[in-house]
């Protein structure tokens, strides 16, 4: 099937912290820059997969900014879609890992190139042949970047197109209240769903009851295909069958040995969404979604583990399912 | 699920819309077409307003390029550094412009765009040719608007008549402010509209001082002088138009006085 994807959103450079648990607040060691931003990465691992996709952001014009683009061109991505400026720098995010693979961030994008996106950077001709928006809720980080975002919506949903939607929570942006807002704006267009097991209960109707429910309640709003990303567990699938009624599929993940998780959700969602739209079997998306995600959390750098078809392919046949 | 807050942000999403497609919006006619009441209009264009996609006025707004704060326009396109460069443009002309002046603002989309900001001047009288800016100067500024052919009261009557001889005997014009197409090789100052061409011709000659706007050299096979270069104060040229102009303007014996992000300003050192 013919489609051509778009995202929209930060794009910006990541530093590790060399050790686990080490602070900001005192002297330490970190590895980069890397290409980062939860859209880049995306649209990253669409273009691995061969598909063709255009990025829309903003940079500053320094050796960030060209490290970023020059990545992006080199995996295949569309970068006519991404502004240079000089007025302000490349977005960067300061990363460090705390036990238990949870994260600390530093962000510094509302201030920096990519928080200049708006309106007039989403250029209507690039848009032409696009059939499917992904968004990333991380992008919606201000009241012009969401007019941005709803520019590309409009467009691509009048001419019958899709939207797939990540809400891809982040603790350091919950005091935006726009991004909240702008939720469930978002959620009223959405046709593919791929929240992550933990943001389920933020889509919850009611505090009790069960991801099925909640679930069942969003398709019967209109959403079509939802996939809970549960990392390593593998994700469930929800749909409406024929009947109407709610379909539900398991399909198991990878355990590998975790080196940096940043971008494998990213990844994850790339590759079911493009498949799906490519028309794969739900199943054979989900379980190519899965490798695409473990291939990312055993590679450091947040956009250094997406993958193509055919690593993907060679992982699966060397690996059995737990 | 749906958050309540997320009508709030639709609302603003849909006024920004609104105000980019229509250049000006009226919380009455908003509060109409959104169903909503005119508090809630005006908490949206309040917060638009320090978003920088408008400035408000008394009864609504006027959009201003939410870009036109934060960045220069070296690498977007065009049609973005163009919204910049006319705010620019006519904000450079506010410096000119003390209390009490009485100035002719010539019709055309620069000078409206001029409007807006006038509120920050006081007792001024504004002769103007143009109803529809007339009308906008009333929303911005408490400024005594003179119209050619009438002069502009309350609920936007024109009360009686004004010839332009009789403006020319009644008032002493501090300022012209005019929005050029182009300056020709003879220097003489080209405007696009044929109209208003004897209008100017004699208002150049009766005012104090003379500014005139020129935001891209248009191409035009008829060309309406209005005067000659000489004859005006100040230009102040868009940058697109300063590759064009700085020479010209130099032999002319203008000097660049002052430089921004959008435009550029030159006075004229012999005076007039």
């Amino acid at each position: 099937m013919e489609f051509k994807i778009c995202t929209v959103g930060e794009l910006l450079v990541e530093f590790l912290a060399k050790e686990s648990n080490q602070r900001f607040d005192q002297t330490g060691e970190f590895i980069g820059p890397y290409p980062s931003g939860a859209p880049a990465i995306f649209a990253d691992q669409v273009a691995k997969l061969g598909f063709p996709v255009i990025f829309f952001s903003c940079v500053g014009k320094d050796s960030f900014g060209k490290m970023c683009i020059n990545r992006l061109k080199k995996d295949g991505v569309i970068i006519d879609g991404i502004t240079s400026h000089s007025m302000a720098n490349t977005g960067s995010a300061f990363v460090s890992y705390q036990d238990h693979s949870d994260r600390d961030f530093i962000f510094n994008i509302p201030n920096s190139a990519c928080g200049l996106l708006s309106f007039n950077h989403i250029d209507e001709k690039l848009l032409k042949d696009c059939t499917h928006l992904h968004v990333m809720g991380s992008s919606l980080y201000s009241f012009r970047a969401i007019d941005a975002m709803r520019k590309a919506l409009d467009i691509i949903k009048n001419k019958g197109g899709t939207i797939s939607f990540d809400p891809n929570l982040r603790k350091e942006m919950f005091n935006i209240q726009e991004m909240e807002q702008s939720f469930g704006y978002i959620m009223e267009y959405t046709d593919i769903f791929l929240p992550s097991e933990n943001e389920v209960c933020y889509f919850a109707q009611n505090n009790d009851e069960s991801e099925q429910q909640t679930m069942s309640t969003l398709l019967n709003n209109g959403i079509k295909h939802i996939v809970v990303k549960g990392g390593a567990k593998g994700a469930n699938y929800y749909g409406l069958d024929e009947q109407k009624s709610l379909k539900m599929i398991h399909v198991d993940g990878f355990n590998v040995n975790p080196v940096d998780p940043t971008g494998a959700g990213d990844c994850f969602g790339a590759t079911f969404v493009s498949l799906l739209l490519a028309g794969y079997p739900v199943e054979t998306a989900l379980q190519f979604a899965n490798v695409s995600g473990a291939l990312a959390v055993s590679k450091q750098g947040p956009m250094e583990g997406t993958s193509s078809l055919v690593e993907i392919k060679q992982f699966l046949s060397q690996h059995t399912t737990v | 699920m749906a958050k309540a807050s997320s009508a709030l942000l639709k609302r603003r999403l849909d006024i920004a819309k609104i105000v980019r497609q229509n250049g000006e919006v009226k919380v009455d006619e908003l509060s109409d077409q959104l169903k909503v009441s005119h508090v809630t209009i005006r908490q949206d264009l309040t917060y638009l307003e320090q978003q920088g996609y408008l400035k408000r006025s008394f009864g609504g707004a006027i959009y201003i390029s939410p870009e036109g704060q934060v960045h220069n326009s070296a690498t977007i396109n065009s049609s973005q550094t163009k919204g910049n460069s006319d705010i620019d443009l006519a904000k450079a002309c506010l410096s000119y412009i003390n209390d009490g002046d009485t100035i002719f603002l010539g019709h055309g989309f620069l000078t409206r765009k001029l409007i807006p900001f006038l509120h920050k001047k006081k007792s001024l009288r504004i002769i103007m040719n143009d109803l529809r800016n007339a009308q906008l100067v009333r929303e911005f500024s408490d400024a005594e608007v003179i119209l050619i052919g009438g002069v502009l009261c309350e609920g936007n009557i024109i009360k009686s008549c004004n010839d332009l001889i009789s403006i020319r005997n009644n008032y002493a014009i501090s300022h012209f402010i005019i929005e050029l197409a182009a300056i020709d090789e003879n220097n003489d100052l080209i405007i696009e509209n044929s109209e208003q061409k004897e209008t100017y011709q004699q208002i150049l000659k009766n005012s104090k001082h003379t500014i005139g706007l020129l935001l891209e050299r248009s191409l035009l096979t008829d060309n309406h002088s209005i005067g000659k270069l000489k004859h005006i104060d100040v230009t102040i040229l868009s940058k697109a138009a300063v590759t064009e102009y700085h020479h010209q303007l130099l032999n002319c014996n203008f000097k660049q006085i002052a430089i921004n992000k959008y435009c550029m300003t030159y006075h004229n050192l012999l005076g007039t």
